[in-house]
């Protein structure tokens, strides 16, 4: 028997579905058919044994005040233990740690305590991965009876293995005379012919990317941030090219320029024009961040200090100015020689300014320091018209077709110098116009009128490469990977300055801002004031009532203004004027006290207002 | 005066005083207290004080006085009264309860302090968590897992030789040797069995309280008889004491009847220890003169002389025996017996059925021995037996009277007899107790006398032998004694082994932790680790050491070098180069000397004109003086007025400064460059930095990928808090509290942990 509904009665009207109904009901089946289910761990999930709960050691009440002479005791045997020598350890230190007295809070004391420890430990660190670099820098050592500088190129090749000897090689081209360029890791060179020729190739495999003529003339030639992409300053404007020489773009608001370079971390192509313009471009944007007159004339050197990214242009006046994209006056000038310069570079590092000038000097500064007196001088029989500093602080320097390097920038020496002899010295079929030493190889490339040359220079080079920073052997992967990694690393060119930690700093108002602010308060207009009253209902107060009244407030506000505008007057007065009588004379020693003193009336407390 | 006594009105002039008193005073609200019972209490303790009006009507309230009064009347009760004033004199009386709200007042700050107090437990635990440099969560348990499954693999442990086997087994044998010497039975397993369920039996709460229960009945139980026991003892009725051991003996005899019917061994034994009994109590002397014969003899004493002898006889035979019992030991007195004993077989018949029956079977006898009220009767029908017995061996004596020499045998054989009859102690003993032999013969006593002396002499070469037998065993046992301390130290090994067993329990559970420890400590393998980098430090140090080794070299062939370079061969080089610049760069001598020709001041001049043009700061100075001001006088002032005031109200606004090129005469260092650079700075030194040094240390550093190592970098941009994808994470829980703090496996966390806590209060100074 199955159960009928009772007739005349409707059936229950289902109640109309809302739209959480479903949701519930599959909640509710969820719940249903989902237990929750107590994650574990993946090593734990298939554990039989038993599970047993136990506290190693018991909580110890710790002193309330730790001994200060404890924890100086278990600092040195921490420091024994990590057997890292103390020079290491001060190589990459990043300076003076923030003393706790200087911080507010004790949270916040704690913190920096903590994040002290935490630095310490990365300049540990950072000190041990000097393990790793294998690498030694060597020199060339002359028998007894014998000097460096008597070593010929041909001998050095001889003596060297296989590899090294492949590096000493020289090109005969005759659409000289040449610029050149090593890119950024030393793999790749760059040739820029006057009359149009420009190859670049990698000079280790000797393997063409490509060797065209731009049927122009060529002032200079710059890799870009990779190895792919290259500017060639020619007749009118600039061009880029590929590595397979294929033309990208050709900017023409760089207009006969002379002279190029790259900044690496700022993405800025800097060039120096024949009539005076520097001029920044962004390569990563395509846009022209700097590009004004610096006034100085032609500009035909032009080196940017990898430090700090700031432009060193030599001016025909002997002095040597630098730039950044957006300031529009130099930074700093410098008065290097009271001759016409001629060659000017600044070293890897960025620590050292190098010049050489018409008065057949070579002259060290010292470009952090910004010192009026050069660190070291090499006097010449000849002026030099082309330098460079290597890696490891290798100075070559041309003198025509004949070419010197040093092993100490900071020695001194000269030609005449029997006491400092160069290291090497070479001289060329032609005229040198372009000396780079070659990055993380010991190899120096010299552009002549009539070719290039690739001398070995043993000890010049860095030997240990960052490969993060600059790999020689990096693969197109890694070359792509790097790119993107500079690209987000991006510096704006705005943080161009002097002093690149400048930017840690405070801005405080300059002098000349400050009279500015002075001055200026003594001109000051009252400000217009603007007022919406608020609509009223009718019959509320009538247009005049509220004209009125507004005027009342713009004048109440006014006079406010012009009180305190005047309060500000008087106590710049007061300070300024009674500086000058400050100046003037000095404050008189106070009388000594006598014993009548008391019986003088005495002053009057002010009232604070 | 008389006026005044008319006018006196005593009534009336009381209730002008209390009126009097009453104006001046104010109402007086005195504290409630609690001398009564009261349905209601007073909450706001308005209780006036009562007036002397309302006294007068009201009734007055009973006070304690009235009751000392009324007590004092009775001197029955004078004692109480006094007490009753004492008490309200000396104790206090309890304070009124607080109000409602104060004491609630009082019960809130009691619970705040409480909860602030079980709150505070927290308060480590909650700056460790707000301090800490990472957070894990869900927190990390201290549960490890042992895999105990059955399956597993057990672990190999022992790794035993054979030798050391065989030593062990050898070792075994030893030990149940000795044990079987001592004659220990005990199963040592059993024994430890036991031990453990022992350990391992644990008591419900009900079987505790049950247990308690029994225990305390039982208690109770004792101390009731005890005191029976006590009341019974004190009673000094004989009759009683007679009647009660007569009933213990009947209890005893009953007890025996059964026994000997279940198991003759423990009825033998059972009768053993009765009869001690009886001859403990019977070598007291207690019955001496206390029998009814004695006391009989007593009462004729006085008149006749032969009972005041057997008296007088009996007297000194009790002395004599309580002598010889005084100074005879256990074993003396054991051989005393059977020379008692031969006394009386001399002097009783041999064929004396009594004696045979001696001989024959202990049982009955000792049953006659034991038994007070049966054995009389028994002996009575015993003796009779005996009787009809020695008649019928007369009888047969006249039959046979040629066996006498077998008697006679039969007595020389006696001796052999001896040992059996000496192992039946009872019979004798029995005999002596038999009160039926009343008569003492002075001849028979006469003769033991002279007797005594040889069974002494017997006796001491018997008690001899005894001793050099007990000498002996004893030596055995003293040899085994020896022996035994090594095996009892073996035991006691055992016990401590044991002993050890537990103290490894409770070690185990530390040792645990040690097993413990190796899974927390991941850091001995990493010293391990850098030990070893730092051992194969050392060998690159070497290198280097070498390469430097070699540099030095180096730089010294440089030195002779410099030192030979004023050597022909260097002028030679030195003058070729000369020559070569003459013949090839003539046309760069020759720009040179034009360079040189323009070489003038004027390019130092020039920069140093440019130097203080570009330096030099604007708009420094503010005329304060309005063109026109003070000069509308005329033309007749005097320019130089004018100039002096123009002076005067000439408002110079900048001092010169010191700038960063002022003492380098060819340097220009322009100072208002870093407009854009600005836009990036801080305005201000931030927030918990006190001075611009600390911020810009603060931020010295950086912490990218680029610039510190990986692991640092790892350390450095470590998460402040890590949580597990889909992980509950739980509340703490009180376990919290006690737990340990976790091992620190980083040892930039061990050292930030070493680091010395800022005092609450130190940045004040």
């Amino acid at each position: 028997m199955s159960k009928v509904p009772p007739k005349g009665r409707a059936k229950p009207k289902a109640p109309h579905k809302r739209y959480f109904d479903t949701e519930s009901a599959a909640a509710d089946g969820d719940a249903a058919g989902l237990q929750p289910v107590k994650l574990k761990r993946k090593n734990q999930q298939n554990f039989v044994g038993d599970f047993i709960k136990m506290q190693n050691q018991s909580k110890v009440r710790k002193p309330l005040r730790p001994t200060k002479v404890k924890a100086e005791a278990s600092n040195p045997a921490e420091a024994q233990k990590s057997h890292v020598p103390p020079e290491l350890l001060a190589k990459y230190s990043r300076g003076e740690k923030v003393e706790a007295r200087g911080v507010k809070t004790r949270h916040f004391k704690e913190q920096q305590e903590r994040r002290e420890v935490y630095l310490d430990y990365a300049t540990e660190q950072a000190a041990r991965t000097e393990l790793l670099l294998q690498e030694t820098a060597g020199q060339l050592g002359a028998d007894d009876g014998e000097i460096t500088a008597e070593y010929r190129q041909e001998q050095i090749a001889e003596n060297v293995d296989l590899q090294s000897a492949a590096k000493h090689f020289s090109l005969q081209m005759e659409f000289g005379p040449y610029t050149m360029r090593y890119s950024k890791n030393g793999r790749h060179l760059l040739l820029g012919g006057r009359r149009g020729h420009v190859a670049a190739f990698d000079w280790v495999t000797k393997k063409l990317h490509c060797e065209f003529n731009v049927m122009e003339s060529v002032a200079d030639v710059q890799w870009l941030h990779v190895p792919t992409m290259y500017a060639v300053a020619q007749k009118s404007w600039v061009y880029f090219y590929d590595k397979k020489g294929t033309e990208l773009h050709c900017v023409k608001r760089l207009t006969s320029v002379n002279r190029l370079d790259f900044l690496p971390y700022h993405f800025l192509l800097a060039a120096g024009n024949s009539s005076g313009y520097a001029s920044w471009l962004d390569v990563s944007i395509g846009e022209l961040v700097g590009n004004f007159n610096t006034g100085l004339g032609d500009i035909r050197i032009l080196r940017h200090n990898p430090s700090n990214g700031v432009l060193c242009v030599g001016g025909s006046r002997g002095v040597v100015s630098m730039w950044s994209p957006k300031v529009r006056e130099p930074l700093a000038k410098l008065l290097c020689h009271s001759t016409a310069m001629t060659a000017m570079t600044v070293d890897p590092k960025g620590q050292h300014l190098v010049t050489a000038g018409l008065d057949r000097t070579v002259k060290v500064w010292d470009i952090r320091m910004l010192n009026d007196q050069p660190l070291a001088l090499f006097r010449l029989r000849l002026p030099a018209n082309e330098l460079d500093v290597s890696q490891r602080g290798m100075l070559a320097l041309s003198q025509g077709t004949y070419l010197e390097t040093y092993t100490d920038l900071l020695s001194g020496g000269g030609t005449g110098d029997r006491s400092k002899l160069p290291y090497l010295r070479q001289r060329c079929d032609a005229f040198v116009h372009g000396l780079r030493f070659c990055p993380y190889e010991d190899v120096l490339g010299v552009s002549t009128a009539k070719g290039f040359h690739s001398l070995l220079v043993p000890g010049s080079g860095e030997p240990n490469y960052d490969a993060l920073e600059d790999n020689p052997y990096e693969t197109s992967k890694q070359r792509r990977e790097h790119e993107v990694h500079a690209l987000l690393e991006k510096i704006p060119p705005e943080l161009i300055t002097l002093d690149p930690n400048e930017i840690t700093g405070v801005d405080a108002p300059t002098l000349q801002e400050k009279v500015d602010a002075k001055r200026q308060l003594f001109h000051l207009k009252p400000p217009a004031i603007r007022m919406n009253s608020r609509r009223k209902m009718k019959g509320r107060g009538g247009s005049a009532k509220a004209s009125r009244n507004k005027q009342i407030v713009k004048d109440i506000k006014r006079k406010e203004f012009i009180a305190e505008v005047r309060e500000a007057k008087k106590s710049v007065i007061r300070q300024h004027s009674s500086k000058e009588a400050g100046d003037d004379a000095k404050p008189r020693p106070k009388p000594p006290r006598s014993v009548l003193d008391r019986f003088k009336p005495k002053p009057q407390k002010k009232h604070k207002t | 005066m008389s006026d005044d006594e008319e006018h006196y009105n005593p009534k009336a002039h009381k209730k002008l005083l209390t009126a009097i008193g009453s104006l001046g005073s104010v109402q007086h609200i005195q504290k409630s207290t609690r001398d009564e019972r009261q349905t209601r209490q007073d909450e706001f303790q308005l209780v006036k004080s009562v007036r002397a009006a309302a006294l007068e009507h009201k009734p007055r309230a009973v006070g304690l006085n009235d009751l000392v009064q009324i007590l004092r009347t009775s001197s029955k009760h004078a004692q109480t009264g006094k007490k009753l004033k004492n008490i309200q004199s000396t104790k206090k009386v309890l304070e009124k309860p607080l109000e409602k709200p104060a004491a609630d007042r009082i019960r809130r700050t009691i619970g705040y302090e409480g909860v602030t107090k079980k709150l505070g437990r927290w308060d480590a635990v909650v700056a460790q968590q707000r301090s800490a440099e990472t957070q894990i969560f869900p927190i990390p348990s201290e549960t490890i897992y042992v895999n105990t499954a059955a399956h597993a693999k057990p672990l190999k442990t022992s790794i035993q030789s054979d030798l050391a086997k065989e030593l062990e087994a050898s070792k075994q044998k030893l030990h149940e040797l000795r044990k079987a010497q001592i004659g220990d039975t005990s199963d040592e397993k059993v024994l430890a069995q036991q031990e453990r369920d022992l350990l391992q039996k644990k008591l419900t709460r009900d079987e505790l309280f049950a247990r308690r229960k029994e225990l305390a009945y039982l208690k109770m139980r004792e101390s009731q008889k005890s005191a029976k026991a006590r009341m019974q003892n004190k009673i000094k009725s004989k009759k009683f004491h007679k009647l009660q051991k007569r009933q213990k003996m009947l209890e005893q005899m009953k007890e025996f009847e059964l026994l000997k019917k279940t198991n003759p061994e423990a009825a033998l034994e059972k009768l053993n220890a009765m009869e001690k009994i009886r001859v403990q109590e019977r070598a007291s002397l207690r019955h001496k003169n206390t029998g009814t014969w004695a006391k009989n003899l007593q009462v004729r004493a006085k008149y006749d002389k032969d009972v005041r002898k057997d008296l007088a006889e009996q007297l000194a035979v009790s002395r004599q025996l309580t002598q010889k019992q005084q100074e005879s030991d256990s074993e003396t007195e054991l051989n005393i017996k059977p020379a008692a004993h031969e006394e009386e077989e001399k002097d009783y018949d041999p064929f004396n059925p009594w004696t045979k029956q001696k001989v024959a079977g202990k049982a009955p006898t000792q049953k006659a021995a034991s038994e007070d009220p049966n054995w009389r009767k028994y002996w009575t029908e015993r003796n009779q037996n005996t009787k009809l017995l020695e008649e019928h061996r007369n009888d047969l004596e006249d039959v046979k009277p040629a066996e006498g020499s077998d008697v006679e045998e039969e007595l020389r054989s006696e001796p052999k007899q001896k040992p059996s009859k000496k192992k039946v102690k009872k019979p004798k003993v029995s005999f002596q107790n038999g009160w039926e032999v009343e008569e003492v013969d002075p001849e028979t006593n006469v003769r033991g006398e002279s007797k005594i002396d040889d069974i002494f002499e017997a006796h001491e070469e018997k008690m001899r032998a005894k001793l050099t037998k007990r000498l002996a065993s004893l030596q055995q046992r003293t040899d085994r004694l020896k022996a035994a301390p090594a095996k009892s130290k073996k035991v006691k090994k055992k016990k401590d082994s044991l002993k050890n067993l537990k103290d490894l329990a409770i070690k185990k559970t530390k040792q645990r932790v040690e097993i413990d420890e190796p899974l927390n400590h991941d850091d001995e393998p990493q010293q391990q680790v850098d030990a070893a980098i730092l051992e194969s430090a050392p060998e690159a140090k070497v290198d280097s050491a070498m390469d430097t080794i070699d540099l030095a070299n180096v730089a010294t062939l440089v030195w002779t070098q410099k030192k030979r370079s004023s050597g022909a061969l260097n002028d030679a080089l030195v003058n070729d180069d000369e020559a070569e610049y003459d013949e090839e760069d003539a046309a760069a001598e020759h720009q040179l000397t034009i360079s040189q020709a323009f070489e003038d001041d004027d390019i130092i001049a020039d920069f140093n004109r440019d130097k203080t043009k570009d330096s030099e700061l604007k708009n420094t100075e503010l005329q304060l003086a309005m063109p026109g001001w003070g000069s509308w006088a005329g033309a007749g002032i005097s320019h130089e007025v004018m100039e002096r005031r123009n002076k005067r109200l000439l408002l110079k606004l900048a001092a010169p400064e010191k700038r960063r090129d002022d003492n380098k005469d060819n340097l220009f260092i322009n100072e208002t460059s870093t407009k854009q650079a600005r836009q990036h700075m801080v305005s201000s030194v931030p927030f918990p930095f006190r001075s611009l040094a600390d911020y810009e240390a603060s931020i010295r550093a950086p912490i990218g990928r680029n610039f510190v190592p990986e692991t640092a970098f790892r350390m450095l941009t470590r998460p402040a808090v890590i949580t597990r994808k889909g992980q509950v994470i739980e509340p703490m829980d009180e376990s919290e509290l006690v737990k340990p703090d976790r091992r620190l496996r980083h040892i930039v966390d061990k050292r930030i942990k070493r680091l010395p806590k800022v005092p609450p209060r130190a940045q004040k100074a």
